[in-house]
């Protein structure tokens, strides 16, 4: 019996007792990453975990709905960003979904702007 | 402002292209621009979430045979580390108002319903108690195979040690998993 061999066989126990395929100890480093967070208890740490997957599972559908009337056979970047902007449950996302614009239209904004490049 | 984008395409510059942060908060807006950056840049692999998990969740998600580009993917999951944050500066707001160093499973939930999940109520409660029976269970699985197993080795001969070592095996993937849960806790309240 390898080390390996039991740390493999706990994950997939553990796993499948859980209900939930992302590891909390990873959303437990993010979590900790927040300032003014102390401890966390592990009832809490499910939870998170849990409503992440959700989360996921809702995002991507509502980005891949959002599209138009047509057959859609992909999601892509701008579903997501469009969702951010449009829904307000997903607001707190327009930060780091941000829609994309052709470089040389975003100068042309500026130019007229009259700014020098924000940066 | 981003350097430009390999086909000529642009993340515009931080605020140009933002709505109203009506629903975002000062503390939260910090929070992505200072934590979130800075993270990403220096150590990337610490707030993000593995590639194959997230995939495997967005594509049961979806109908059959629907595409997820890489960049989506990318996005998506970025996008549920700043849930987490988000989640958890929430969280953390309701432990502080009662006077609390821990987070706590109420605290999950009160969030969730300020960010307006409630949807995830539900499901969330009842996979907590199905994770609650689930290490109650396995507790005392573990706590009656180490009695079993107090008995036996009282009696056991030599010829019946192999199959003490099976039930020292998951004797131990019990104990193992038990402390997994806890490895990294420095503070556990449950």
């Amino acid at each position: 019996m390898s080390g390996n061999d039991v740390v493999e066989k706990v994950d997939a126990n553990t796993l499948n007792s859980k209900n939930i395929s992302l590891p909390m100890s990873r959303v437990k480093l993010i979590m900790k990453s927040s300032p003014d967070v102390s401890s966390i208890n592990q009832d809490a740490l499910f939870l998170t975990t849990k409503a992440t997957e959700l989360f996921v599972q809702h995002l991507a559908q509502c980005s891949f709905k959002k599209g138009s009337g047509r057959e859609k056979k992909t999601l892509a970047y701008s579903d997501l960003a469009n969702v951010a902007e449009e829904m307000e449950t997903f607001q707190f996302l327009t930060d780091i979904l941000p829609k994309k614009i052709l470089a040389r239209d975003y100068l042309r904004s500026l130019e007229e702007r009259g700014e020098d490049g924000d940066d | 402002m981003r350097s430009a984008h390999r086909t000529g395409y642009v993340n515009t510059a931080f605020w140009d292209y933002c709505p109203s942060l009506l629903n975002t908060s000062e503390y939260h807006k910090h929070l992505v621009e200072v934590n979130w950056e800075k993270h990403m840049a220096e150590r990337p692999e610490d707030l993000n979430l593995p590639n194959a998990v997230i995939t495997r969740i967005i594509k049961e998600a979806l109908p059959e045979g629907v595409n997820v580009s890489k960049e989506a993917r990318r996005a998506i999951s970025q996008a549920a580390s700043v849930f987490v944050l988000y989640a958890t500066s929430c969280a953390n707001n309701f432990a502080m108002k009662a006077k609390r160093k821990t987070l706590n499973a109420g605290d999950v939930m009160a969030a969730m319903e300020e960010m307006e999940f409630e949807r995830f109520l539900q499901p969330l409660r009842e996979a907590l108690d199905a994770y609650k029976k689930g290490l109650k269970g396995k507790k005392e699985a573990s706590e009656q195979k180490r009695k079993d197993k107090e008995k036996k080795t009282d009696t056991e001969e030599n010829d019946k040690s192999r199959e003490e070592e099976n039930l020292e095996e998951d004797d131990e993937n019990m104990e193992e998993e038990q402390e997994g849960e806890n490895d990294g806790e420095e503070e556990v309240e449950n």
